[in-house]
């Protein structure tokens, strides 16, 4: 051994000597070599291009070579760009390299176990999250929003902390959360809002998902199709999210400290009718319905006119449209810092940050702090093992939202233009006396929301080695909720419930176990078959239990605490889940060139009935890498071309309640102060699963040195035995049932595009394109299949998409009373009345006239970097979807049926005679037939919108350096800048509710806020 | 070493061979349907009292406000309220469906309840069959609730899944009768412990012979059997144990220590529905949103002498006129009454239109203030049937009456401004059961 030592070393020192004399004029270069984050790299290869010279870094990432001032020295380092610098008359050289585009090579979370892109059978979307990018988002959903195919973003309200809903591939489910599964490093995670007051603030939830810091996330990948979801078997009908936090890297301890502050601000607010134009509609309104009564002064039934009530001293119109929102400006601020570093052996990464987000709504604010741990250590060749451990707080001064009695928006919106919070004496106007609505100023002004939110998640792992193939990893994890929400209104609220002070606390808290075991086996056989194996199971048990307590009649509003209560109320309750599973996987490959893969889980859910709990859930899927064939061996512009098949079952359990399945009395029935027993649950012991079957056909290339990459997917998804709460006759005693029924298909074509468009030295351009197109079906329904109506204004039928909207269809304004058939004559009907569409019998008839779901949907990201510049301008958009607006059909458009204020455009534009309008019927008071649910009130939800734009700058690092820094970044952000729709409401992505069966209803919910951000992030 | 390894396979042989009894998960704080024993019969039945509890407070004064006699405050934008004030129902109106649905949600429990107790409870013990009775007295009274509202409505006296289409008000009737009738041969004497409770502190909160009785007489007097409801009524007015109240004992008051005046109410301790909420104003104690007020029409037909007066109308202390009768003291738990003995005599008055019949019409005019009524009246009876009916608008003032009354004695287009038509007698089906077939009625759509 020694003997050929020698040789080499002498034939190398030859080598050397050789080359001597172009050494000469050479001399020491020395420098540090980083990523653009300033962070060191060990172990890069320097060499002097065109000869033999070279070297590596240390571990402080610096170098010494000698080279001449002609020389170029090559810096390369695998997964990063190789750059090469002149020498010319520099001593000092630091390098910076950036991350090498590698599509390919990605490491791709798939359930329970990672992958190469290349090796992917099924239909993946991922996304590294770069830093820049997190440091702008409070929640880690509104940054998926177009960016990927396949998913689509949606927001309940703009309220800060509120559920962000995200929908892969339509809706799978009528009845369950179309939600998808989210995994945090392995662990299912729980999505319920905790509190058992929620039902006081409408929509405005807050999923234990907001507690997680979007800086912490490393990358997100989505598993869109039934193969690759199914390994999640009665969860992943909605595909499945997986979270994976930053670990720890070995090398110099590295802090990162992010800072950003911000304003937002409300937009779109609607323009309402000022008191001239409300007087003059209202007397109309009174006239015309006297007229058609023949009534006249003095009849019982006599509508008195409206007399102007400005006085001399009138200070003008009040602004009610304001009133809701704050008056100074809601500031957001965040501040996180990481620390990341380790040995060979141990490697951390901790990070603590705190964010803080004032929202455009009076009161509203939603503050964050989180602490995260990771830490991976190796015990030996064979065993390492890890521990996560995340704490998040939050505390919500939340406000109602929308639908509820005290939906800021929707009570201060309608009050009339004349009217104002206060009365001469300085107390409140009041709700239904001095006012027409709730004042909102003195629910303000009188409530106090405060809801905390703790949350421990903790999961720790060991990987180890049984044999060189084989690796057995269990994993326990414990995920730990607890709420504790206090909500107050004093004895000046307006008290719809009359109580003089009412305060509602709920205390709650949700514990999930789960301890899931896999045994991997890896193998390749005879260098061609790549065999990999795995098994596994688990045993997840959720219990949740709450207590909630009120108290009312308070002495007066200083007191607000339930002791001080005369009169007190309770309520508890406990609620337990198990799922037990066994899964595995197979992958085959075949020269890296014919991949195979299948998939099997078992579930046993503990919400169904006896004899039906258990589910299966197998898919299989297989990809051809075409560009490994020799055919196309010479086609040097495809890198990498990918073909992939898949076919597989999934299950979805998240719309059956703990125990909806079984039959069982209750005892919340008291009666006279003696206790009654009801049967609470009728139970039904057909219940079973939801099962999806999904096909998914895709392609993947990467193109021109991965300059272009491009992802194409068509799937069909096929659902049956839907869950459904079947509306029952009232004579079982029940509003629903739960019980499977029916068929329904989604159906799209998504499409990924990466472009690298410009790459200079000093400027590069980027595109992510994402195109998303959906079609939704209803393929069967119960017995007869029977159109089933769903709240007042949906429809599921057979061939139409869910969340059809199911209206009268206005056709236009009798102009004439002539016009008018007989028996609508009769029954009141006049020239200036709707004109709608018929049934056989001559009366309104309702029909589908639109859908709430988008025909296409997705987003284009531009990013440019010049210099040390950075420009990022990200656009959202969907397509073809309907919204229904409630604002407009309660309230403001109903043009003097009752006294609410009236949006100025529809009171302008009502009828007043022949001729004057085709859209807006006349002012007519006590009027149900004007307002019936109609596609008058029905609008193109379709949008464009500029969601974000971002312009950074990244110091020079040799000026940084002074500084003691690596990296300092400066930028500014805009947030929901720009939206272009035909929609009249304030935010067309803004839904009331998410529920496929009655989505696309907009009740005015809390608005997006437009954002403006500048921050600064920084490593030292 | 290699021993260890085995371990790890046991646990996922243990998982594998076990995990079903891992997966019962029953819900805590509940029982099986078999698990019921006898003594969880009387907590059964209250269960259903429950259930008829468990209302919306207007549709405790729905024939009040389609009678014009209450009506929605108009400051107030609850459209809901506006229409049931103007009698203004689309087919998909909310409150007509929970209300269907409620009545319904009752007559399920009962009907649930008295299956259980006829199979499963010890027969020869009389309190079980009393409780039995009750149980068809909480039916009828909601059947009697639907055929008056809604007219021809769906039949149910076991459990079914199935679409029960309507049958004609006819068969309602009789099936009002026949539970009425039963109700009254098995339940308890009114001054008897209730079986439900017989701790109760008020005995008229549970359902009695006599309470069927009173409801009896009324379904005769609905369906023109004069006769048979004369002769209950002539049954009560000689029953010593029933009393006039003085005036200001009605309302709120006549839940008082006591009253024996009262046959039959239903409890509100659950929570359910409140007066206060919907009559009372904020600045009253306790206070209410002030939804629901009376009808100028009503202050301005009223007699000032009128003992009653006081007792429904009301004036807040910020000034407002008040529907006053259930804002006694702060009793904001005021009970809704079915039956009291101020009716029998209303019942005997309408069914004997001679000199008795007005004799005791004029009984009760005295006991409220009031001057009698000449026995001139008897020679018209329209004009007759007008006084009774202006007393009735009086005395059951809030109490669910008065739109019935008009529509059964065919005064209601005469007398009302928002019923324009026959149609608007009844309610319209909720959408909900018309799309699972049933008939609409007509005039909806």
């Amino acid at each position: 051994m020694k003997i050929y030592r020698i040789i080499f070393l002498v034939l190398f020192g030859l080598f050397v000597v050789g080359n001597l004399p172009a050494q000469i004029p050479g001399r020491m270069i020395t420098g540090t070599v980083t990523d653009p984050k300033g962070e060191t790299l060990i172990g890069v290869s320097v060499t002097v291009k065109n000869k033999s010279s070279q070297t590596i870094t240390d571990v402080n990432g610096k170098y010494r070579i000698k080279a001449s001032a002609q020389d170029t020295l090559v810096f390369s380092y695998i997964g990063m760009e190789t750059k090469e610098y002149y020498v010319k008359n520099r001593k000092v050289i630091n390098a910076i390299l950036a991350e090498k585009e590698q599509s390919m090579k990605e490491v791709v979370v798939i359930g329970y176990s990672t992958q190469q892109r290349k090796d992917v059978t099924g239909a993946i979307s991922s996304m590294k999250i770069k830093d820049d990018l997190s440091a702008s988002y409070s929640t880690f959903d509104q940054m998926l929003q177009g960016q990927l195919s396949g998913v689509q973003v949606q927001s309940v309200s703009g309220t800060p902390g509120a559920g962000g809903a995200v929908r892969i591939r339509g809706v799978g489910s009528i009845n369950g959360g179309n939600d998808p599964l989210y995994v945090i490093d392995g662990i299912p995670m729980d999505t319920e809002d905790g509190s058992e007051l929620t039902d006081l603030f409408g929509a405005s939830y807050q999923s234990p998902l907001s507690l997680i810091d979007p800086s912490d996330i490393e990358s997100i990948d989505v598993l869109k199709d039934a193969a690759a979801a199914s390994i999640y078997g009665s969860r992943a009908t909605n595909g499945v999210i997986l979270i994976t936090t930053k670990k720890g890297r070995t090398g110099r301890t590295s802090f990162s400290l992010n800072m950003s502050s911000g304003v937002s601000q409300v937009s779109n607010l609607p323009e309402m009718a000022d008191t001239d134009l409300y007087l003059t509609v209202m007397n109309e309104a009174y006239s015309n319905y006297n007229r058609d009564n023949n009534y006249s002064p003095g009849d019982p039934g006599y509508q008195p006119l409206l007399e102007d009530p400005r006085g001399a001293d009138y200070p003008g119109d009040y602004d009610w449209v304001r009133l809701p929102f704050r008056d100074d400006t809601p500031v957001t601020q965040r501040y996180s810092l990481s620390m990341r570093g380790g040995s060979r052996d141990t490697k951390f990464y901790t990070a603590l940050s705190y964010y803080d987000q004032e929202g455009i709504i009076k009161t509203n604010r939603l503050r964050r702090i989180n602490f995260r741990s990771n830490i991976d250590h190796i015990i030996s060749s064979k065993v390492n093992f890890g521990v996560t451990i995340g704490l998040g707080h939050s505390i919500n001064n939340r406000v109602p939202s929308e639908n509820g009695n005290y939906g800021y928006i929707l009570r201060s919106f309608p009050q009339r233009p004349f009217d104002r919070p206060y009365l001469e004496d300085g107390s409140y106007a009041q709700g239904g006396v001095d006012l027409r609505y709730h004042n909102v100023q003195a629910m303000v002004n009188e409530s106090t929301s405060d809801y905390k939110i703790y949350s421990a998640n903790a999961s720790t792992y060991l990987n180890w080695k049984l044999t060189k193939d084989l690796i057995y990893r269990p994993q326990l994890s414990l995920l730990y909720n607890t709420n504790n929400d206090f909500y107050n209104r004093t004895t000046d609220f307006p008290n719809m419930d009359s109580y003089n002070g009412y305060t509602r606390e709920s205390r709650s808290s949700a514990i999930r176990y789960v301890l899931q075991h896999t045994l991997t086996y890896k193998t390749m056989i005879k260098e061609r078959l790549g065999l990999t194996a795995m098994a596994g199971q688990s045993y997840e048990h959720y219990n949740r239990s709450y207590v909630v307590a009120s108290g009312w009649d308070f002495p007066t509003k200083e007191f607000t605490y339930i002791r001080s209560a005369a009169s007190f109320g309770a309520n508890g309750y406990a609620y337990a889940s198990t799922l037990i599973s066994h899964f595995g996987r197979l992958d085959l490959s075949w020269d890296d060139k014919y991949l195979l893969s299948a998939t099997v889980r078992a579930d046993g859910s503990s919400k169904f009935p006896k004899g039906g709990m258990w589910g299966v859930f197998p898919s299989a899927s297989v990809s051809w890498r075409i560009s490994k064939e020799d055919f196309m061996k010479g086609i040097d512009a495809i890198n990498d071309w990918k073909f992939r098949l898949s076919w597989g079952m999934t299950g979805e359990q998240s719309g059956v309640g703990y125990y909806t399945a079984q039959r069982y009395m209750g005892a919340e029935a008291p009666y006279y102060g003696s206790a009654g027993i009801t049967l609470e649950s009728p139970g039904n012991d057909q219940l079973s699963w939801e099962k999806a079957e999904q096909i998914n056909l895709g392609t993947d290339a990467v193109l021109f040195n991965d300059r272009v990459n491009v992802s194409l997917d068509y799937y069909i998804k096929n659902t049956h035995g839907l869950l459904f709460n079947k509306p029952m006759p009232a004579t079982y005693g029940y509003k629903t049932k739960l019980v499977n029924i029916g068929k329904m298909r989604n159906s799209g074509f998504e499409l990924a595009l990466k472009t690298v468009n410009v790459k200079l030295r000093d400027f590069e351009w980027t595109s992510n394109l994402s195109f998303t197109t959906l079609q939704n079906e209803v393929k069967q329904l119960m017995e007869g299949n029977t159109p089933v109506y769903v709240g007042n204004y949906h429809i599921l039928e057979i061939g139409k998409p869910v969340g059809s909207f199911y209206l009268y269809k206005q056709e236009g304004i009798y102009q004439y009373d002539e016009e008018v058939p007989v028996n609508l004559y009769e029954s009141g009907v006049r020239a200036g009345d709707v004109k709608y569409a018929l049934d056989e019998s001559g009366n309104p008839k309702r029909m589908i006239v639109g859908k709430a779901m988008p025909d296409w949907y997705g987003g284009f990201t531009n990013t440019f970097k010049f210099y040390g510049f950075d420009l990022n301008v990200s656009l959202s958009f969907q397509y073809g979807n309907d919204i229904l607006n409630i604002f407009r059909s309660g309230y403001s458009d109903r043009l003097g049926q009752m006294d609410a204020n009236m949006l100025k455009e529809s009171a302008e534009n009502r009828w007043t005679g022949p001729g004057t309008s085709n859209t807006y019927p006349r002012a007519l008071f006590n009027s149900e037939y004007n307002n019936m649910a109609s596609d008058r009130y029905l609008e193109d939800g379709s949008f464009l919108k500029l969601k974000e734009i971002t312009l950074g700058y990244t110091l020079p690092v040799d000026w940084v350096k002074h500084l003691k820094l690596k990296y300092l970044r400066i930028y500014f952000t805009a947030q929901n800048l720009l939206t272009w729709t035909k929609y009249s409401g304030m935010d067309p992505e803004v839904s009331y509710t998410l529920s496929p069966r009655e989505m696309g209803q907009d009740f005015f919910g809390t608005p997006n806020p437009r954002m403006f951000l500048a921050g600064l992030s920084l490593n030292f | 070493m290699k021993k260890f390894k085995y371990i790890i396979v046991f646990p996922f042989l243990l998982l594998v061979s076990s995990c079903n009894f891992l997966l019962e998960e029953t819900p805590v704080d509940t029982l099986q349907e078999e698990e019921l024993t006898s003594e969880h019969i009387q907590s059964l039945v209250r269960g259903v009292y429950h259930t008829l509890a468990d209302c919306t407070p207007a549709a405790l004064i729905l024939n009040d406000c389609l009678g014009e006699t209450i009506e929605n405050n108009a400051n107030n934008g609850s459209l809901v309220n506006a229409n049931i004030a103007h009698n203004n129902f689309m087919a998909d109106n909310s409150f007509v469906e929970n209300y269907y649905y409620y009545l319904y949600g009752a007559i399920h429990q009962a009907n649930y309840v008295i299956d259980f107790l006829t199979n499963k409870a010890d027969l020869s013990d009389e309190r079980n069959v009393q409780m039995i009775g009750s149980l068809h007295y909480l039916r009828a009274y909601c059947y009697l609730k639907l055929v008056t509202q809604f007219g021809d409505v769906p039949i149910v006296t076991q459990i079914t899944e199935d679409v029960v289409l309507r049958s004609p008000a006819a068969d309602v009737w009789q099936r009002i009768k026949d539970d009425l009738e039963v109700a009254i041969s098995q339940c308890r004497a009114w001054d008897q412990a209730p079986p439900e409770d017989p701790t109760a502190a008020r005995y008229y909160y549970y359902a009695s012979s006599e309470a069927a009785s009173a409801l009896l007489a009324r379904v005769y007097l609905y369906n023109k059997e004069y006769n048979k409801a004369k002769a209950i009524a002539r049954t009560f007015l000689e029953d010593q144990r029933f009393q006039l109240v003085a005036a200001n004992s009605l309302g709120a008051a006549a839940v008082g220590v006591g009253a024996k005046e009262l046959i039959m109410c239903i409890s509100n301790n659950t929570g359910a529905y409140y007066y206060r909420n919907i009559f009372n104003t904020y600045a009253m104690t306790p206070s209410g949103s002030y939804q629901f007020k009376p009808s100028q029409s009503f202050i301005d037909s009223m007699d000032p002498d009128d003992a009653r007066y006081t007792v429904c109308i009301g004036l807040s202390n910020d000034g407002y006129t008040t529907v006053n009768k259930f804002n006694y003291n702060s009793v904001s738990t005021c009970p809704f009454t079915i039956s009291r003995f101020t009716e029998l005599y209303l019942i005997f008055a309408e069914c004997a239109p001679d000199e008795s019949g007005l004799a005791r019409l004029n009984e009760l005019r005295a006991a409220r203030n009031l001057a009698p009524l000449n026995k001139k009246i008897l020679d018209n009876p329209s004009r007759y049937i007008d006084a009774i009916l202006d007393e009735r608008k009086v005395e059951f003032y809030g109490e669910n009456h008065y739109f019935y009354d008009l529509v059964r004695l065919g005064k209601a287009l005469d007398r009302l401004v928002y019923t324009k038509s026959e149609y608007q007698f009844l309610l319209p089906i909720p959408q909900s059961q018309v799309n699972l077939g049933l008939e609409q009625n007509p005039g909806y759509f």
